[in-house]
């Protein structure tokens, strides 16, 4: 059986005039997928999440929603919600009624006791309980997060695009709000994409993690792949080796051929000392490389 | 210096405000005092007052001047809304350039668009009235109102929209439950400043209206022409203050409202 990727981007680009913010981008994630997306600021990420939201159209490539395409169908008809970076709460509306936004519209006709319900549910679930009846201007920035965060919640999306959901909260709290998140994203599952800039939090949370550079992918994979075998120097600095060292390879054994298990590799670096590794790259004796411990 | 500097900033403000209101200071003691002719003060009165009410003319008047300016307030502010959004909302090409010719009516001295209002009613047989008048107003207020609403508009968040409708709201409920709500202060605002903008032109109205359609400023004037009397004094002092009351009032309200 084959399962059907419930996000997937083909060769996805999307200029803001001179500016390239993403650049020819391919992914598939899976259904009820934990997806972090980890990179610089500037690097694509809120644009990545804007495209599959539907709040961008590509310039080329295709979107795939639960395998259809969905370049041309408004944000309104995708099955998707987004978090937004800067919250974007309804300053005319009260806590209760930016919850209670989408619920409330025609298209999903909730019945207004299911909706106050369901509200107050959300409400306790990201610890507001007592602010319904406030305005977002009467909130601090952690709990204006938190109100966002129920808003998309409540609708139980099939994808949730989560930009720094968390990043305004205290460490205590934004533990807490990990443990609730990852608890209802396999309880409903619900495919996740999730930026964050905080990396133990991708490792912890995530099923796999992509970094992000310049628009495109610098490396996808587990959160152990990524933070024990970098592929790039890029990726290495980026999750916090501080310690990186360039080198010659001055002798490589690559391994059995078609075994999983990658051989051995020396590396003398520049400053003299030499070093023994994994030969996960397959590189041969002679070849300039670098690396972090 | 650091001690004079400030009191000769509230002097300078002193004088300022008396050069804004002194003359209307005047209009208004002497609405209240049955002097004829000349400036001195012979006691309390309110028979001017009592003159403007029983005047037939004046009543006309205020007629024809609010048959003119509640209608074109209302026409030009829906029409503001409605262009600010095509201005705002659309990229079409040459956007910027209808933008900046809308703004120009409101550099352009009255007596321009006056005349040339009146140039361009007759060469289409209309007859000068009410309706020309009406015409007329609404087309130099519609200027105003886009204006004001535009710049409402410009600090409306983008990111509201994109969330209303990343919730599943489409372009129209978007409009309704999120844009316009935002936009309300500003098109209040720009309904507010309409009323006295078209209320009280005298030029433009001038060129446009016809034979026994005059507007309040018009009928002031003509009386003004035949010498000047102080139920002017009352009538200018009412149609001062009673707006304010009006502001006022309505601003009280809104706050009891709030709670
Ligand atoms: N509306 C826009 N107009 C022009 N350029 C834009 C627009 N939105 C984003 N960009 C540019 O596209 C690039 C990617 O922006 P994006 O918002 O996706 O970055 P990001 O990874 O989310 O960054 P951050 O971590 O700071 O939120 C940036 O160079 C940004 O300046
Ligand atoms: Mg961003």
């Amino acid at each position: 059986m084959k399962q059907v990727a419930s996000v997937e981007l083909a060769h996805v680009v999307k200029r803001y005039g001179d500016v390239i913010a993403v650049n020819d981008l391919s992914l598939v994630i899976g259904e009820g997928e934990f997806f972090s997306l980890l990179g610089p600021s500037g690097c694509g990420k809120t644009t990545t999440l804007r495209l599959i939201g539907g709040l961008e159209t590509p310039d080329s490539g295709e979107v795939y929603i639960s395998g259809e395409v969905v370049n041309d169908r408004p944000p309104y008809e995708r099955s998707s919600n987004i978090v937004f970076q800067n919250y974007a709460l309804f300053p005319h509306l009260t806590v209760n009624d930016n919850i209670a936004f989408g619920l409330r519209l025609k298209s999903r006709r909730t019945p207004e006791p299911e909706v106050k319900k369901l509200v107050a549910q959300a409400l306790e679930l990201v610890h507001l309980e007592d602010f319904g009846a406030r305005r977002p201007i009467q909130l601090s920035g952690g709990q204006q997060q938190r109100v966002a965060l129920a808003r998309a919640l409540i609708l139980r999306p099939k994808v949730l695009l989560l930009d720094e959901p968390l990043g305004a909260l205290d460490r205590k709290l934004r533990k807490a709000m990990q443990k609730e998140l990852r608890r209802i994203q396999q309880e409903v599952n619900i495919t996740f994409v999730y930026v964050t800039h905080d990396q133990e939090e991708a490792m912890s949370m995530s099923d796999r993690v992509a970094v992000m550079r310049n628009g495109d992918f610098e490396q996808i994979g587990s959160p152990q792949e990524i933070f024990q075998s970098p592929q790039t120097r890029f990726t290495a600095d980026f999750m916090g080796a501080c310690n990186i060292y360039s080198g010659r390879v001055i002798a490589a054994d690559a391994g059995e051929v078609g075994c999983a298990s990658a051989g051995t590799v020396q590396i003398e670096t520049e400053t003299g000392f030499t070093v023994m590794s994994r030969n996960n790259l397959e590189l041969s004796s002679g070849a300039a490389t670098s690396f972090s411990i | 210096m650091n001690q004079t500097s400030p009191r000769l900033l509230f002097i300078g403000c002193v004088f300022l405000f008396v050069f804004m209101y002194a003359p209307l200071l005047v209009v208004i003691v002497f609405s209240l005092t049955p002097t004829e002719y000349g400036v001195s003060w012979e006691g309390f009165t309110l028979k001017w007052y009592q003159a403007v009410f029983d005047n037939k003319n004046i009543q006309a008047a205020l007629k024809v001047s609010l048959m003119v300016t509640i209608p074109s307030v209302l026409i030009a502010t829906a029409i503001g809304t409605i262009t600010a959004f095509t201005l705002y909302r659309s990229k079409f090409i040459g956007r910027a350039l209808f933008q900046g010719v809308l703004y120009i009516p409101l550099i352009m001295p009255d007596l321009v668009i006056g005349i040339s209002l009146l140039l361009f009613y007759t060469s289409l047989n209309l007859e000068l009235g009410i309706l020309t008048i009406l015409m007329a107003h609404v087309s130099f207020t519609i200027p105003l109102t886009t204006l004001v609403i535009i710049a409402r508009m410009q600090r409306i968040d983008r990111n509201l929209e994109d969330a209303a409708m990343d919730l599943g709201a489409d372009e129209w409920t978007t409009m309704r439950k999120v844009t316009l709500p935002l936009l309300k202060p500003g098109i209040l605002a720009a309904a507010l400043l309409a009323f006295p903008w078209s209320f009280n032109d005298f030029v433009i109205t001038f060129f446009v209206s016809g034979v026994g359609s005059s507007t309040l400023p018009i009928r002031v004037y003509s009386m003004i022409r035949l010498g000047v009397s102080p139920i002017i004094n009352a009538l200018g002092t009412l149609i001062v203050v009673l707006p304010l009351i009006l502001v006022v009032l309505g601003l009280l309200l809104e706050r009891r409202r709030m709670g």
